[in-house]
């Protein structure tokens, strides 16, 4: 058994892998927008794969990303694909790519590796942090189409019987409940009236100007690091994405870019919203707050019309802003709640180990951290 | 060479300049295809693609036989006889013959590939058939083709996949076919929706939901006292479900990097006409964004009526602040021989009418688009067709629980052959409680769309593509060559 990085054959066969164990059908091109897509110049790819004599029967990348926070730029690596043959399992290949990739990332200065998995032994096992867990903003645009999401989770795979549907009464009261009360709040917070002629909102199709000066502006404001949306990473993430094609509303003060909300539209009918960011200039008259109530309203009027059954949006840390946002959603009827999946953080070098548990709260998380499949 | 020959090789040559690759595209133009009487065909021994031209025109469907080529499969039909010469054998089989091919190299079709395209293509075939429905059109339910199973075949789109696949056999040999999937481009999904409805007030609708309730107690039946809720909601909010339903079919094609035609519908009023009269016309236009597009829905009345069709185009016109030279008819009241010229007499360059009302399939036998054949010059109009494929209520009401399944077996064939798929989704429907066997209906064929590889066009955008495709090439003729 070999563990090395990938070379430029293994592609087709990592994603024959990732698609017989997942039940998926991606395809090649999709792998190479994830893995291969020229945002970290590199002529070794950091995608560790356990060769058994030609085959390969486990897969570990990173995606490296850049952060920025008060003090600059930086790569990070977040944590993908980790797959190992059932066949192969016991054979610590998970550890062995593992310990590739860390080389890997301390050699070129890949600050931090994180992730977010329901899997958390193994990455324990690896030294891995776990600071928290993701949580959820939920705004429920359908009563039935809520119920009938969780019936279909509850009941995975059973023949409904009547002391089911028994059981899913409470389900579908709460479902209505919620329906009238988010309903209630956005049309409260409407009446209470939306910044207006002063920010010109629009959708745009691909990444405007003034995306990296925004995030440096933001980091000003409210600190913490997050990943560094400029203009080449919203083109890869966002407009260039090989799955979903997300939606980005911008705002502009006098065509000074002020923040924006991206949302999309998952498999399953519900709403993303995949990011939010707001970092007035310092001579602006229009504060974050305003920016980002107006964002949120429009993007859950762009997604309420196309029938979805809810939209969702991530709250993870206790950042400044994703306070902001959190607050400025369960405003306008989002319901916060407290389920997701643990997030793994390690450092690649002590120097930036020690701090990071405590540290985390600093980041700034959301939707746009993942691997955007769903947006 | 014969016009109708020299028309029929240009609108194959369109097709596969949009939906084969340049290899296909170059061996095609690069393989000797001669269209020629059955007699020369037979006799011809070069290595060719002989088509036969004078073969006796048929309209019947009865017999119609199944062929496999390269793992597609196919239904053909008006089969000819195999030359009694034993130097010709059929390719791929005796049983389900799609070639004679000739000891010399000569391939011939084992049927008219000629004649039922051409036929179908200008819709003369139509015009042996006199039946009419109240509305005056020649539907479905009249057409052989139905019944025979072969409404859902694109004649069209497969001839042209069998011929370059013919033509990469004979340059290449027998190897040439396992790859040919390659060599066909992603389908497309041509999008659009008719804007019938814009307000769910109008005395018409609130009419047939009141009759929806009281209807069935003359029958003894339980009245559908749920539409009583829908005319009092839509009594106090009129654009609900309908006009409110534009950005929302934006937001969601804009998801999948689709785009789409918006048929407006505007003039005359009535049951069959514009039932929410004109008002609202310019703030929906309005919410149209760049990259969609605006086309005239021709009103009932205007059906062969230059004035009213005058009239409705400037009201239109007046709206917009320019031309709409985009159309489809209303109640798709299409005549085979006159609407065609009639439209492109009215300044329309791009018609979406040739489909059928009541079942969903291929009218003029292509997933794609053509120029229409004018039979005065005998030459192709300076306009284009994109026949119109499936439509929502259509496909609901003919497949049922199966219409998802349907609609992925039409775009698996054509992601197989090369082709567009064109939908009609009516804003009305999109997202509208009244209507719950649509309910996301839409995002569920846009995802099919999606997990096809299909691309989302608009009408326009593929008649750019198939524009710039040569007309004609130097290969393509009849007779012999030096």
């Amino acid at each position: 058994m070999k563990i090395r990085l990938i070379r430029n054959d293994d592609a087709e066969a990592c994603n024959a892998l990732h698609n017989k164990f997942s039940h998926n059908k991606r395809s090649l091109d999709q792998w190479r927008w994830d893995f291969d897509n020229g945002l970290y110049e590199t002529d070794q790819l950091p995608f560790a794969v356990a060769d058994d004599d030609g085959r390969i029967v486990g897969t570990q990348a990173f995606i490296p990303i850049r952060f920025i926070d008060r003090e600059g730029v930086y790569w990070t690596a977040k944590s993908e694909e980790t797959l190992v043959d059932p066949d192969y399992r016991g054979q610590k290949l998970f550890d062995r790519m593992y310990e590739l990739l860390f080389d890997y990332a301390k050699e070129r200065d890949l600050r931090y590796v994180w992730g977010f998995t329901p899997a958390t032994k193994a990455f324990l096992k690896l030294g891995f942090k776990i600071p928290c867990a993701t949580e959820q903003l939920l705004f429920p645009f359908h009563a039935d189409g809520i119920s009938n999401l969780i019936e279909s989770r509850v009941l995975v795979g059973r023949t409904v019987s009547t002391a089911d549907r028994l059981k899913m009464i409470p389900y579908r009261i709460g479902a209505v409940g919620a329906r009238l009360t988010a309903s209630a709040k956005l049309g409260l917070a409407r009446g209470a009236g939306l910044i207006g002629d002063s920010l010109d909102t629009r959708i745009v199709e691909t990444a405007p100007d003034g995306c990296g000066e925004l995030c440096r502006r933001f980091v000003d404001l409210y600190g913490g690091p997050t990943v560094y949306r400029d203009e080449a990473y919203l083109n890869w993430r966002i407009f260039g994405n090989a799955y979903t094609k997300p939606i980005m509303r911008a705002a502009f003060e006098r065509d000074t870019l002020v923040g924006w909300v991206i949302y999309s539209i998952g498999d399953e009918e519900v709403g993303y919203i995949v990011d939010v960011m707001a970092a007035p200039p310092d001579e602006s008259s229009i504060s974050s707050e305003d920016i980002v109530k107006r964002l949120i309203v429009e993007a859950l009027d762009d997604l309420r019309r196309t029938g979805i059954v809810a939209a969702r949006g991530w709250s993870v840390t206790a950042h400044p802003f994703d306070k902001l946002v959190r607050e400025i959603s369960t405003s306008l009827g989002f319901f916060h709640v407290r389920r997701g999946h643990a997030v793994v953080v390690l450092g690649s070098t002590p120097e930036y180990h020690d701090p990071l548990e405590d540290s985390f709260s600093d980041w700034y998380v959301t939707r746009i951290f993942t691997e955007g499949v769903a947006g | 060479m014969d016009p109708r020959a020299k028309y029929l090789c240009t609108q194959i040559l369109r097709h596969a300049h949009v939906f084969f690759s340049e290899r296909a595209n170059t061996t095609l133009t690069n393989t000797d295809i001669r269209f020629v009487p059955l007699d020369t065909a037979r006799a011809l021994r070069r290595s060719c693609i002989a088509i036969p031209t004078d073969l006796e025109r048929r309209h019947d469907y009865a017999d119609t036989y199944e062929a496999t080529v390269a793992g597609a499969k196919f239904r053909l039909c008006h089969r000819i006889p195999r030359p009694d010469d034993h130097e010709w054998t059929a390719f791929p089989s005796d049983a389900a013959p799609v070639w004679y091919v000739h000891e010399s190299g000569t391939r011939l079709p084992a049927w008219d590939l000629f004649g039922t395209l051409f036929s179908l293509l200008t819709l003369e075939y139509e015009r042996a058939f006199a039946e009419r429905d109240q509305h005056g059109r020649f539907i479905a339910a009249f057409d052989p083709r139905s019944k025979a199973g072969l409404l859902e075949q694109p004649l069209f789109n497969d001839a042209v996949f069998l011929l370059i696949a013919e033509a990469l056999r004979l340059r290449e040999g027998e190897g040439a076919l396992s790859s040919i999937a390659d060599e066909v481009n992603p389908p497309a999904l041509i999008l659009s929706h008719d804007c019938d409805v814009l307000r769910g007030n109008d005395f018409w609708t609130q009419s047939i939901r009141l009759g929806r309730v009281l209807l069935p107690l003359t029958r003894l039946k339980a009245p559908r006292l749920d539409n009583l809720w829908w005319a009092a909601r839509n009594a106090v909010r009129p654009r609900d479900f309908y006009f409110d339903n534009t950005p929302g079919l934006v937001t969601l094609e804009r998801t999948f990097g689709y785009r789409s035609t918006f048929y407006i519908l505007n003039g005359t009023g009535g049951r069959f006409g514009a039932r929410s009269g004109s008002k609202l016309l310019a703030p929906l236009i309005g919410a149209i964004p760049d990259g969609w597009e605006v086309g005239i829905h021709y009103n009932y009345d205007t059906h062969l009526d230059h004035d009213r069709f005058s009239a409705q185009q400037a009201e239109l016109h007046q709206i917009t602040g320019g031309t709409v030279p985009t159309g489809r008819a209303h109640y798709l009241r299409f005549d085979p021989d006159k609407s065609l010229p009639f439209y492109r007499d009215h300044g329309i360059t791009l018609d979406e009418s040739v489909g059928y009302p009541d079942r969903i399939g291929y009218r003029a036998a292509v997933g794609g688009c053509y120029r229409p054949y004018d039979r005065q010059s005998e030459r192709e109009m300076d306009m284009w067709e994109v026949p119109m494929i499936t439509m929502e209520n259509t496909l609901l009401a003919q497949y049922g629980d199966q219409s998802l399944t349907a609609f992925s077996s039409l775009l698996d064939h054509l992601a197989a052959v090369g082709g567009a798929l064109s939908l009609i989704f009516h804003p009305g429907l999109f997202y509208n409680p009244e209507f719950r066997s649509h309910r996301r209906l839409y995002h569920r064929m846009l995802r099919i769309g999606r997990d096809s590889g299909a691309c989302g066009w608009t009408a326009r955008y593929l008649t750019t593509l198939a524009a710039s495709a040569p007309t004609i090439a130097a290969n393509i003729g009849e007779g012999e060559r030096t």
